[in-house]
């Protein structure tokens, strides 16, 4: 009872925190879908802007390969003749230009010329590389046809890629590699601000005199900040998840390239769940650790100094699991925050080992225990009653 | 009701090593009465309060509430610190609702020592007003009925007036008159004499962590020999240190 109306309070008190409203609906509903479709737009209108401009291509006439200017022209860009195909790239004239020789072996050497700080040229030129490999291409082709030569002759090996992953894992492979580390991080920076608050603040504006001295343990107080905070960190995390998939889905809207991907997505219930039962201990377990550290601290100001660097500490664990091949191992659940990021990524991969899980959930549950109980003990030391 | 019985307190500071707040203080407060502690800043009266209220362990002595330790008697204590914290967003409804609960007052009989407490302490027009937008006479109004608002029959009170007007003041005092009326034990601190003598039936001087004097006004002038309030204290604080 006396739990339910402290938390009450607490919440209460962060809903009514221009600071954390801030940081926790304001940045994930507003800022990120805001800045995400924006960067998205104007990328997406700046790539059609490229594709729709006029791409000229400037040739030494008399190229020895038959074709190469319908290739070119197929592809949509816009040959013409040139004795200086260098110098109109420099002026702007041309995306990119060609200039061939033959050298004293009769093979032909093509030189392009391009503009690397000209996004239109970057553009022409990936087209333009492509059209020159399929005019050798033909070029061999017809020679060796004139020669009367087998295909498997002069073409013994052809290569052809195909990825037998099914979308549940491919989905999870691009999410869980991102969403592992990013929700990790966000669990720990969301609970900051209602830590600082609830605990140094509480110091800094004389009210916890108040309040521990009303008729309730100071665990039941702990527990209550612990619970507000942890609270926090969780509608954090998932309002930023919610926010992302949003963005991504509309921005699949906007590209052909992220449209096919989300297309070929499933969502996995299952990992969302693993996800959701891995993320609990461990907003307890930041929240814990938060509470604790603001609790040494005097003032807002003070607890800040404390626990920023805790949101830099946490990157690190957090990045490791971006690690290509990495797989959650049984030594590896018993690391903190790693240990959920992997459980995370695993799980959307659909390859999560349930020991290692079972592990990181008890080890991750065991360190939410001993941060809450160093969050009582610093909450119970006389000190807390100075305020700067 | 309230008794210090023999409280030492020391506390580590960084420039002046060990600093003893209090110093053996012994008194007494009964039901119905009220007992001034006096002194000058540092003297020692927050800590001996704070001692009292259990947010404080004594180093040596006891601290009983109604023959309790104060752990065991928070629910008879109302205790007012000196620096009037409040929750800035909470209104002042929601502070008396939310101690109230803590408290572990049934619903119905709240809201009814709410709505007393609101109208005895005039703070109608405000009630719903978060505590940010209100002044400081408003504040300490929302203070005492805060400490009150589960008709606590003890009263630690530090400065309940602090930085009030003199119109507040009197307000404030009065309302302490009253509840002493209610056979309430009521132990306020300040270090203006004036205060004390309006509202204490006994006044403990204390300075320096000790208590220097103990007695009525009338007992505390002849023990001085002085006749003004300010040249009692005076004699009295000087005296002591």
């Amino acid at each position: 009872m006396r739990f339910r109306v402290l938390l009450f309070k607490e919440i209460v008190e962060i809903m009514r925190d221009r600071r954390a409203i801030i940081s926790m609906i304001l940045v994930p509903l507003v800022a990120i879908p805001v800045i995400l479709i924006a960067v998205s737009y104007f990328t997406a209108s700046a790539m059609s802007r490229i594709e729709k401009a006029p791409h000229p291509v400037a040739i030494r006439p008399n190229f020895p390969i038959q074709g190469l200017d319908s290739l070119l022209v197929e592809e949509g860009l816009s040959p013409f003749p040139s004795d200086s195909p260098r110098s109109d790239v420099e002026t702007g004239k041309a995306d990119v230009g060609i200039w061939w020789e033959r050298r004293d072996d009769g093979t032909i050497l093509a030189t392009c010329y391009h503009d690397a700080s000209d996004e239109s040229s970057e553009y022409s030129l990936a087209k333009v590389t492509a059209v020159l490999d399929s005019a050798r291409e033909m070029n061999l082709r017809d020679n060796m046809e004139a020669l009367g030569a087998p295909g498997w002759m002069w073409r013994p090996l052809s290569v052809r890629e195909e990825n037998v992953a099914p979308p549940q894992r491919m989905t999870g492979y691009i999410l869980g590699t991102l969403l592992g580390y990013i929700l990790v991080l966000l669990v720990f920076t969301g609970g900051m601000y209602p830590a600082m608050d609830l605990v140094a603040g509480e110091r800094e504006r004389h009210t916890i005199e108040i309040l521990l001295s009303a008729p309730v343990s100071r665990s039941v107080i702990v527990s209550s900040k612990i619970s507000a905070v942890a609270l926090a960190s969780l509608v954090t995390g998932l309002l930023n998840l919610a926010s992302y998939g949003l963005c991504f889905v509309f921005a699949g809207t906007l590209s052909p390239e992220l449209s096919e991907l989300t297309k070929e997505m499933s969502p996995n219930s299952a990992g969302f769940l693993v996800l959701f039962l891995s993320v609990v201990p461990l907003a307890i377990f930041a929240a814990s650790l938060e509470v604790a550290l603001a609790s040494y601290a005097k003032s807002y100001r003070e607890a800040q100094t404390y626990l920023t660097p805790l949101s830099l500490i946490v990157i690190f664990p957090a990045m490791a699991s971006m690690m290509p091949g990495a797989q959650l191992t049984s030594l590896g659940a018993l690391v903190p925050i790693y240990n959920t990021a992997m459980a995370i990524k695993g799980a959307l991969m659909g390859n999560l080992r349930v020991l290692p899980f079972i592990i990181s959930l008890v080890a991750n549950s065991v360190y939410a225990a001993g941060a809450t109980f160093l969050a009582s003990r610093a909450f119970g030391r006389e000190g807390i009653l100075k305020a700067d | 009701m309230i008794e210090a019985q023999g409280l030492f307190k020391s506390f580590k500071d960084r420039r002046r090593g060990d600093v003893r707040a209090v110093d053996g203080v012994s008194f007494r407060v009964q039901a119905g009465e009220v007992v001034a502690l006096l002194g000058p800043n540092g003297a020692g009266k927050t800590t001996t309060m704070r001692l009292l209220a259990g947010l404080l362990r004594p180093d040596q002595g006891k601290a009983k509430l109604a023959g309790r330790s104060p752990e065991e008697a928070k629910a008879l204590l109302g205790f007012l610190p000196a620096d009037s914290g409040l929750y800035h967003r909470l209104t002042p409804k929601e502070v008396l609702r939310i101690f109230g609960s803590l408290s572990g007052i049934p619903k119905e009989k709240l809201a009814k020592r709410i709505e007393y407490l609101t109208e005895r302490l005039g703070m109608t027009g405000f009630a719903d007003t978060r505590i940010a937008r209100l002044s400081t006479g408003m504040r300490q109004r929302v203070a005492v009925a805060r400490c009150l608002v589960h008709d606590p029959p003890i009263l630690i009170m530090d400065e309940p007036t602090k930085g009030l007007d003199v119109e507040s003041s009197r307000a404030v005092e009065n309302f302490i008159l009253e509840m002493k009326g209610e056979g309430k034990a009521i132990l306020v601190s300040t270090h203006i004499m004036e205060e004390a003598e309006f509202l204490a039936d006994r006044i403990v001087v204390i300075t320096g962590g000790r208590v220097v004097a103990e007695g009525t006004i009338t007992d505390l002038r002849a023990k001085t020999g002085k006749e003004k309030l300010r040249e009692v204290y005076l004699a009295l604080v000087g005296g002591g240190r």
